[in-house]
């Protein structure tokens, strides 16, 4: 327990310092001596690291709720710059996709190059529930995911017939044709004007959308989100760990590997297909929603392929089928950037990089997913 | 073990703290923000509205003509309402910051003004034409640019009263910007008595109208008007000129650039724009800026926009200088001031913000091609007479 | 329609049609043979032009004269080699290290490099966001027929094509190398058992396929005489679909799905009232509709699992 303390402790702290840290050439210093460290404490104290992994695995109940206190007081940390808060906000968006796509595509094998779809019907769902029919964002929200779900089955059901290349494709294709959609159903959607002036949710009387005013100070309305991003993040991991896990889980996990094999084994391919791409679909359309009430705009150019692309490598990167992977690696791919604004224009060229080097030499991620050994009898299956 | 890896971690946190470093910087003079798009598309035109915006504030602290000194803090909107909202939050989290300007791209003007206006922040929009950028008519909002819609009514009184149009064949690129002209345009002409007897989408990227072309050629129109911008409707244009079209062909400001006479090449001359503004040269201040401008020895040229960010800046620091004598500096007393702008003497003429924070002074020239240039039509040799352009 | 109009749109839809081919073609012999899906064709496509572009900057500036047939010869040539080594660099560095991964990981990793090829072409070429005019290299004027125009570039175009698939046809019928490939695709591991090369199959095989893909390029930068960085995405796209429809694996099939595609595009655009919005999206819809009732594509792909 204590170490799993210091050492989330002292990762908050270097995560502050790369937050205030200004200069370009400052940042890289940091990285490359976190880096150092890394690859250092591996090879000297090889058997150190392992035991922390281990204690690691062995108590991620604790190892998540210190997270979430230390995330907590992460606003106050940072005095309530809205900038960094918004930063943080948009990392949690992406880190609820990463986690949808990963339990799509990682564990359950199925493709999905489309995903940002998702996260426009989502968006979109709560846009016009909230601007044009006045319906509270606190149900919008859940129909959000619902709805995404939905087309989740839908794009699921052309995609039971092919696999690999092919599904690829339908997934592109999905994604292509939502977004003109979105772009052709003026009347609806508002076409390329998209939806201006979303309401901002409102709680127990307060105005999400207005300053977080506490009696010793006050910050600004990226606080509020913060929280509900938080929240929801911290829920939607428990949730996808849950189902990753099950018998449900096991049952994608062997799918993956040998849809003929799982097949002989009676497994009814098309079911768990179809929920694989309803509950990958449904945290899209949930990070969706909560983009449009934080942003409070919304136009289909935000949801294209090069959205799709990004979560895909964020995925890559931390390492499919890994939960904190995936986090990681939504985490590190939308903080990152941000230090180096000056270099904007190779942003998109980065994530591609990011890619076929992940996949030439790291492919197992950052945070590798350990295949699951499942003994009958066992309580959890567990490595 | 443990002692390694515990000190290991504590060089790595000094390591840390020594590069990290501090300083902060006091200072009394008044921050201005500006906004704008620094990288991608529109790096061009944004970095030339910066320098312009810089050399204002530099002529201004070097004149002491003010009071206070003005500092401008640069941030980038990469043109994309995502990232715009990003960098205004940062300005918004700089409690210094009494006022911004900025923004060319609509997109992220659009998704940066509620945003301005929920946090009282003062945002004088200078070169972003959508008009819903002011429908909400925010004391924060003002905007020195003509809007588009004044552009597209231009555009179709012009072609139905002065050159005499009645049947015109509609095309739009399915963008926000696209679209909105091609709606305008249609509205103003059919307002004055055209008819409109088609209209179609395509792709932005998109490269083959052959198709399209050919059902409209076949409809006969007496004129094209196209809503997008410039390398679709070179495209077009080259296209219709493979298909011997010489029906005339219209457009907006968006295409107004080198990049359509290029791509067009020789199919290029006959085009016809609707810009907005005027030619730097023939503006009252037109020419001294493009004097003090050279002499500042920028290393990038002023683009088409310069001069509305020069504008903006003077408008905004004369501002928060009448703010200033008539109490605190605040945003809110910033913002009352500008909007009251009234007879201000800017490059472009004398501005004065209208209840919906707009531009009365709103400045329309249609432009045709003609040698691979633009040309101002009031300066052309080609003109159109009997719905055709020939040379005068 | 009147018949004028009907013949113009035709024209359009074949010199459409069999640039898609091209392109599908590669795309159906590296999933044939390879078993491999290469997001990155677009790219060679792309790059194909884009080769054509500086090639034929290069020689206009050393003394070749526009509209003058060696240049056109030599800008052929240049794409060609081009395209090839683009295709064995690919085989090389992309494909043969994921040999033995699971099909998800190829296919990601070739839509990784297209990103960084794409990007690269952006970030290196002077003003390479915005999109660069291509040489008018044929420098004719168009013929008219009647009230319908024909362009010498669509006539290149369309005889070019038939003469590299022809080609390619040829060298995979008639030729020893070609039943090499035709062996390997059909069952990898019995040609390596009966002494096949299959090495230097995938290599000559991505070399081939990217060749065409790079040509079909340089027609579209001829055709419409700009080209930009981005162009490879909606080529890769439909050239796949069009792969896809006329049965992955089967080269007539690829020839027959990139008509295909070219003619439904422009018969959508032409007869449906504002049909143009829906231009690029036909392919992706009937893309779908192809794999749920008929995912073999129309003449059958050479399967490997029939299951």
């Amino acid at each position: 327990m204590i170490k799993i303390l210091l050492t989330e402790i002292i990762g908050y702290i270097l995560f502050l310092f790369f937050v205030y840290v200004e200069e370009p050439i400052a940042v890289v210093a940091v990285m490359a001596a976190f880096v150092f460290a890394v690859l250092f404490l591996k090879k000297k104290c090889g058997e150190f690291v392992k035991s922390l992994e281990k204690t690691y695995a062995d108590n991620l109940g604790q190892v998540g709720i210190i997270a979430v206190v230390l995330a907590l007081t992460m606003p106050f940390a940072l005095m309530g710059d809205a900038y960094w808060l918004q930063i943080l906000n948009f990392s949690m968006l992406y880190a609820i996709m990463a986690l949808g796509l990963n339990f799509m595509t990682g564990r359950a094998g199925m493709i999905c190059l489309g995903y940002a779809a998702f996260m426009a019907i989502g968006a979109y769902t709560v846009g016009i529930l909230t601007l044009k029919l006045g319906v509270s964002f606190w149900l919008a929200l859940p129909l959000a995911g619902l709805l995404a779900s939905v087309f989740g089955v839908i794009l699921g059901l052309p995609a039971l017939r092919v696999k690999g290349h092919y599904l690829a494709l339908v997934t592109i294709a999905f994604g292509l044709i939502v977004q003109q959609l979105l772009l052709n159903l003026e009347s609806i959607t508002g076409g390329t004007n998209g939806l201006i002036n979303i309401p901002s949710p409102h709680l127990m009387g307060m105005d999400m959308g207005a300053n977080l005013n506490l009696s010793f100070m006050s910050m600004s309305y990226q606080a509020n989100f913060y929280y509900l991003c938080l929240i929801i993040l911290a829920i939607t991991t428990i949730l996808i760990y849950r189902f990753s896990n099950s018998l449900f889980g096991l049952a994608l996990n062997a799918m993956r590997e040998d849809q003929l094999a799982a097949q002989c084994y009676g497994m009814n391919i098309t079911r768990y297909k179809l929920l694989a791409f309803a509950v990958g679909a449904f945290f899209g359309g949930i990070s969706g929603g909560l983009y449009a009430a934080m942003i409070n705009f919304i136009a289909p150019e935000n949801f294209g392929y090069s959205m799709s692309i990004l979560v895909i490598s964020m995925i890559i990167l931390g390492g499919l089928d890994s939960i904190p992977g995936a986090i990681i690696g939504a985490f590190f791919l939308t903080i990152f950037p941000e230090k180096f604004r000056a270099f904007e224009d190779y942003r998109v060229m980065f994530y591609g990089i990011i890619i076929v080097l992940c996949l030439l030499f790291m492919r197992e991620g950052l945070l590798p997913f350990k295949h699951r050994i499942f003994k009958p009898g066992m309580p959890k299956g567990e490595n | 073990m443990k002692k390694k890896f515990l000190f290991v971690l504590a060089m790595l946190t000094t390591v840390v703290m020594l590069v990290t470093g501090c300083g902060a910087k006091k200072s009394d003079t008044i921050k201005i923000g500006f906004i704008g798009p620094l990288t991608g598309g529109n790096a061009a035109t944004g970095i030339g509205l910066k320098n312009s915006a810089e050399l204002a504030i530099r002529e201004a602290n070097a004149s002491g003509k003010y009071k206070h000194k003005f500092e401008l803090v640069v941030v980038d909107d990469g043109g994309n309402p995502s990232t715009a909202v990003s960098a205004a939050n940062k300005l918004i989290a700089n409690k210094d910051i009494v006022a911004v300007f900025g923004h060319f791209n609509s997109g992220a003007a659009l998704a940066t003004v509620p945003i301005f206006h929920k946090n009282g922040m003062p945002i004088l929009v200078t070169a972003a034409i959508h008009p819903d950028i002011t429908k909400g008519k925010y004391k924060e909002v003002t905007r020195i640019m003509t809007a588009a819609n004044v552009q597209n009514e231009f555009a179709g009184k012009t072609a139905v009263k002065d050159w005499g149009i009645k049947t015109i064949a509609l095309i739009n690129d399915k963008t926000d910007y696209g679209k909105t002209n091609a709606d305008q345009f249609a509205d103003a002409a059919k307002k004055n008595g055209a008819t409109i007897i088609s209209e179609d989408g395509i792709s932005v990227g998109q490269q083959d109208f052959s198709a399209l072309l050919t059902k409209i050629k076949a409809e006969n129109p007496e004129a094209i008007y196209f809503g997008g911008v410039a390398t679709e409707a070179a495209l077009l244009k080259r296209q219709m000129a493979d298909l011997n079209m010489n029906c005339l062909f219209l457009s907006d400001s968006g295409i107004i650039s080198d990049t359509f006479n290029k791509i067009a090449g020789s199919a290029s001359a006959g085009m016809i724009a609707f810009n907005i503004g005027k030619p730097l040269e023939d503006l009252p201040g037109g020419k001294a800026f493009e004097k003090s401008y050279a002499a500042a020895k920028f290393a990038e040229p002023h683009e088409a926009y310069g001069h509305f960010a020069y504008d903006s800046a003077n408008v905004v620091m004369a501002a928060v200088e009448k703010a200033g004598e008539q109490g605190a500096i605040t945003r809110s007393s910033v913002a009352t001031a500008i909007r009251a702008t009234k007879d201000f003497p800017c490059i472009i003429g004398k501005t004065t913000f209208d209840e919906r924070g707009e531009n009365t002074l709103k400045l329309i020239t249609p432009y045709i091609s003609e040698g691979g240039k633009w040309v101002p039509y009031y300066k052309a040799t080609t003109q159109v007479v009997n719905k055709k352009v020939v040379k005068k | 329609m009147s018949g004028e109009v009907f013949f113009q749109q035709f024209l359009n839809a074949l010199s459409l049609g069999v640039m898609y081919a091209l392109i599908a073609v590669g795309f159906t012999l590296f999933f044939g043979v390879i078993e491999v899906v290469n997001f990155a064709h677009g790219e060679v496509f792309m790059m194909g032009a884009f080769v054509a572009l500086i090639v034929s900057g290069i020689l206009i500036s050393a003394g070749f004269t526009m509209g003058s047939l060696p240049l056109l010869v030599a800008v052929l040539m240049a794409v060609l080699v081009a395209g090839g080594i683009i295709g064995v660099l690919l085989e090389k560095f992309i494909v043969r290290p994921m040999r033995g991964a699971p099909d998800i990981m190829t296919l990601l990793i070739t839509l990784g490099i297209s990103i960084v090829m794409r990007e690269a072409v952006m970030l290196l070429v002077p003003n390479g966001r915005n999109p660069q005019p291509f040489p008018n290299l044929m420098n004719l004027d168009s013929i008219q027929i009647g009230g319908v125009l024909i362009k010498p570039e669509t006539i290149l175009s369309i005889v070019l094509s038939a003469i590299l698939i022809g080609g390619l046809a040829y060298i995979i019928e008639k030729t020893t190398f070609g039943r090499y490939i035709r062996a390997t695709a059909q069952d990898r591991e019995a040609a390596m058992m009966m002494g096949i090369n299959v090495k230097k199959v995938f290599i000559i095989t991505l070399a081939l396929g990217s060749a065409l893909g790079a040509v079909a390029g340089l027609m579209n930068g001829l055709s419409y005489g700009i080209i930009k960085f981005d162009m490879g995405f909606a080529a890769s796209i439909k050239g796949f679909a069009a792969a896809v429809v006329g049965g992955l694996g089967n080269v007539y099939g690829a020839i027959a799905g990139g008509l295909l595609l070219g003619f439904l595009e422009i018969f959508v655009v032409s007869v449906i009232p504002d049909g143009s919005s829906y231009q690029d999206i036909v392919s992706f819809v009937i893309v779908i509709l192809c794999l749920v009732f008929r995912p073999a594509g129309i003449f059958g792909e050479r399967a490997y699992e029939k299951v």
